[in-house]
């Protein structure tokens, strides 16, 4: 069968992995790690909590459908008409999984044994969907559950009162489970139709590194694909204007001492922009709030911080960007305004040149470590693919930052007007504008 | 898979096992004091290592010590505290990218290794007793850990469920203790439980990777010169005795979802035996707790076993609708009993062999893995590779997995429920 095939190679070990366009339209990247004794394959769509809306070549409006029906679908793909997948797995020795995010469904498997079975029993289940009422009713018991186990986590909560701060349309803000509420409301067709909608190969990507034997990879490719017409999938998310929805939100829940999530609305990127701005937001965010931070040392010393503190550089979809920062705190509001003071005076001084150094410095050191896991090996190939980059970008998005960049990203990303704090009391204070 | 292995007391009760493997980018070290405790020393137990990894006296300050691990690649350094059997065991783990992939041809790893070893022996001491100022830090930061102890719904019910399926016994402890003991902890108490450790517990260091010779003979030099106790009384095996009738208890919480826990206690003497049993009765995603109570009945989420090795105890634990609490306690015994009378096929037997398998061969692709997989094997009295305990797994019968799961009795039922 004739392939588009690319090598790409990391210039500095001189790692490599193959890049393959299959003429049934999937990307597959096929990283073999010698020596190695496991093998982790994904097999992902584009396809996520916040494409609830879309429409294809075929429909005239967008569709919308209820919330949470990605991950629902994730779960019921595992039922096929004759048999439980996991049984199937089960006859291999792969472990099966899957997991729905806010932009990508992804079907995995690990296993040290028999991979090439393995992968037959992944490129077959997620191409063969099987939804009836009764086991559309089952599903929602067992969702229903997990939701449930999801109220109790005030974390998760706080995240998404803090995303429900920042935007106003954009579906980013809806727990990727959905509500027991919306999830009644899915049924076999709806689920066929973002099946058939979104899991088209066009759509989709199969990420597999390990121990493993590339011919024979495309081999089971060659045969187990099922080439389908690409749909020219529309599922651009609603628009979603600069501004904030609200600055504060405030919610009980037993807890122990309040939990924080404080945030600012970026402009999103895609693509090398997003990678770069990513190590940029990042960067800035370590010099600004990081551990070796006066801030931090500040905030530390003082009792207003512990080591549950952290933050990250959020993008669910690339058409989102936030920059997080949160944690407990016996007074958060207090936290807030210290971040914002010690920003707007590195604004005035100036970030630390010397520092900048040592932390890119440490970026490298970390990349080069992640690349020893084979499970984050293949994550890394499956989402650079979807973010339109290569793997071995991550490390020359890094080198090319520069300081100035850096310091520019005090303006471009740290805009108080649109800035939100999500706290999360300890139960029985009152609900609305808070005390903490 | 042949492991470049090996292993050597270097002073009475402190072992060096060297891996020497060149597959990574990184290499890991660690060093793990083991020692018999009582309760009433937990908190001071827990506080030590989270002190000693913030500075030493060479980094006196938490910025200066971040600094220099983000200077060496971003090296890491952690630590854990864990009651295991009768003991209580303190962990220090550093990371680091091999040498050859510094852009200098810096000593990264030799140089994490003395960075790791300076936070253990030489810790930043102000007139005899830790830093007063990091000392009150970590003190609250540790009666906020207990005060948070709540958030996690899940690990909260396991903690209140712990004290009552182990109830005087150590395994029964939390590892930071109470919030009274941690209230009433001084620093010249703490600055004892460090020396005390030191001194008299014994030490498990593992160096593995790639060019790690003068790290591993650093090590060797620096801990076979540390004072050492007699004998010490280190038991990991410690059955747990099963409780004369069934113990329930219910907590009420502000919690949506019922916590379960349940407890079976059983007399296995064949570790792998027990393994390949709870992973049959509810360790894989095939076994019988998920394919019945969660695909078949759809009452939770999740529902799965868990051995605890030196205890000889199988928890279960899940998350259900308090409606359907009856339903699930009466379907895990269920099936717990249907191994025992034999219910379950050849190809089901076969198939938990083969995933198992699977799981523990993962254990070549991480030195850390690795690491942790030998000592675990000490601490069974024997050396095994990955490769060899899954012989022993393919040489397990049926027989042997029935009468094994025949000796599990239940012991405790804990609920953690939504107030009414």
């Amino acid at each position: 069968m004739g392939y588009e095939k690319r090598i790409v190679t990391n210039e500095i070990n001189g790692d490599s992995y193959i890049y393959v366009k299959h003429p049934s339209g999937l990307d597959i990247l096929i990283w073999k790690k010698e020596g190695f004794t496991t093998t982790e394959a994904l097999f992902g769509t584009k396809y996520g909590s916040v494409n609830n809306r879309f429409k294809t070549v075929d429909d005239d409006e967008y569709i919308e459908v209820p919330e949470g029906i990605a991950h629902f679908l994730e779960h019921k793909l595992f039922e096929n008409e004759d048999t439980d997948v996991f049984e199937l797995y089960a006859q291999t020795g792969a472990m099966g999984n899957a997991y729905t995010s806010f932009a990508e469904t992804v079907y995995l498997f690990n296993c040290s044994e028999n991979y090439d079975k393995s992968l037959r029993i992944l490129l077959s289940f997620v191409q063969k969907p099987y939804f009836t009422d009764e086991s559309v009713a089952k599903e929602q018991g067992i969702i229903g559950q997990e939701i449930k186990m999801g109220l109790d986590n005030p974390e998760r909560k706080s995240f998404f009162n803090l995303l429900n701060c920042l935007y106003v349309n954009h579906p980013i803000k809806i727990d990727i489970a959905g509500t027991v509420e919306s999830i009644a409301k899915i049924t076999p067709e709806l689920l066929y139709k973002c099946y058939n909608t979104f899991y088209n190969l066009h759509n989709m990507c199969l990420a597999i590194a390990g121990n493993l034997d590339v011919d024979e990879v495309l081999k089971i490719c060659d045969e187990e694909l099922i080439p389908v017409a690409d749909y020219k999938l529309d599922a651009s998310v609603v628009e979603e204007p600069e501004e904030i929805a609200c600055d504060e939100m405030c919610e009980e829940f037993p807890v122990g001492m309040p939990i924080f999530n404080i945030g600012y609305k970026c402009k999103a990127y895609s693509g090398y922009e997003l990678l770069k701005n990513e190590y940029i937001a990042s960067i800035m965010m370590q010099l600004v709030v990081g551990n070796t931070s006066k801030l931090y040392n500040d905030l530390t010393d003082e009792g207003l911080i512990n080591s549950n503190f952290g933050f990250e550089v959020f993008w669910g979809s690339d058409s989102m960007f936030c920059l997080i920062i949160s944690g407990e705190s016996k007074d958060p509001k207090t936290v807030r305004r210290r971040i914002e003071e010690e920003i707007e005076r590195l604004k005035r001084d100036g970030l630390d040149k010397d520092e900048f150094e040592i932390i890119r410095k440490s970026r490298y050191g970390s990349l080069v470590k992640s690349f020893d896991s084979v499970d984050t090996c293949a994550e890394y190939l499956l989402n650079a693919q979807f973010v339109g980059v290569d793997v071995f970008d991550m490390q020359k998005a890094l080198q090319e930052v520069t300081f100035d960049e850096v310091q520019n990203g005090l303006y471009k990303f740290f805009d108080k007007s649109k800035s939100a704090i999500s706290i999360i009391v300890p139960s029985r204070k009152q609900k609305g504008e808070c005390d903490a | 898979m042949n492991i470049d292995y090996e292993r050597r007391e270097i002073a009475r009760g402190v072992y060096l096992n060297i891996i020497k493997d060149k597959r990574f980018n990184s290499n890991f070290a660690s060093v793990l004091f083991i020692t018999p405790f009582s309760k009433e020393e937990a908190s001071a137990r827990a506080f030590v290592p989270g002190i000693l990894s913030v500075s030493n006296a060479n980094y006196p300050t938490r910025a200066e010590l971040n600094r220099k691990l983000l200077s060496l690649y971003n090296a890491s350094l952690n630590t854990s505290s864990v009651v295991s059997g009768n003991n209580y065991i303190t962990g220090y783990y550093a990371s680091c990218i091999i040498d050859k992939n510094a852009f200098d041809g810096e000593n990264v790893t030799e140089e994490t290794v003395r960075l790791m070893v300076d936070c253990i022996l030489n810790p930043k001491v102000v007139d005899g007793v830790f830093d007063p100022k990091e000392f009150a830090i970590l003190k609250q930061e540790l009666i906020d850990t207990i005060d948070t102890e709540i958030n996690n719904k899940r690990g909260y019910a396991l903690t209140l469920a712990n004290e009552i399926i182990f109830r005087d016994e150590p395994f029964s402890v939390r590892y930071y203790g109470t919030k009274a003991m941690a209230q009433a902890l001084t620093n010249e108490r703490a600055y004892e439980i460090y020396l005390d450790t030191l001194h008299n517990a014994d030490i498990e260091i593992t160096i593995a990777g790639d060019g790690i010779e003068a790290s591993a003979k650093f090590l060797e030099e620096t801990f076979s010169e540390l004072e050492r106790p007699e004998d010490n009384n280190i038991i990991f095996y410690d059955k747990s005795p099963l409780k004369a009738e069934v113990e329930t208890v219910d907590v009420k919480g502000d919690v949506q979802q019922t916590r379960l826990v349940m407890a079976y206690k059983g007399d296995s003497k064949n570790v792998y035996v027990d393994k390949l049993m709870t992973a049959m009765f509810g360790g894989v995603a095939t076994s019988k707790l998920f394919m019945n109570v969660r695909e078949k009945l759809q009452l939770c989420y999740s529902c799965s076993a868990n051995y605890k090795e030196y205890n000889n105890t199988l928890i279960v634990e899940s998350g259900i609708d308090a409606k359907n609490l009856d339903v699930a306690i009466k379907e895990i015994d269920k099936q717990l009993k249907a191994i025992a009378q034999g219910d379950f096929t050849d190809e089901e037997l076969y198939n938990t062999k083969l995933m198992i398998s699977g799981a523990f061969k993962s254990n070549y692709d991480s030195l850390f893995a690795l690491g942790m997989w030998y000592d675990v094997q000490h601490r069974r009295g024997t050396c095994y590779t990955p490769d060899e305990v899954i012989e022993i797994f393919h040489s397990i019968t049926r027989e042997q997995i029935m009468e094994c799961a025949g000796t599990y009795k239940l012991d405790t039922v804990f609920t953690l429920s939504p107030e009414v």
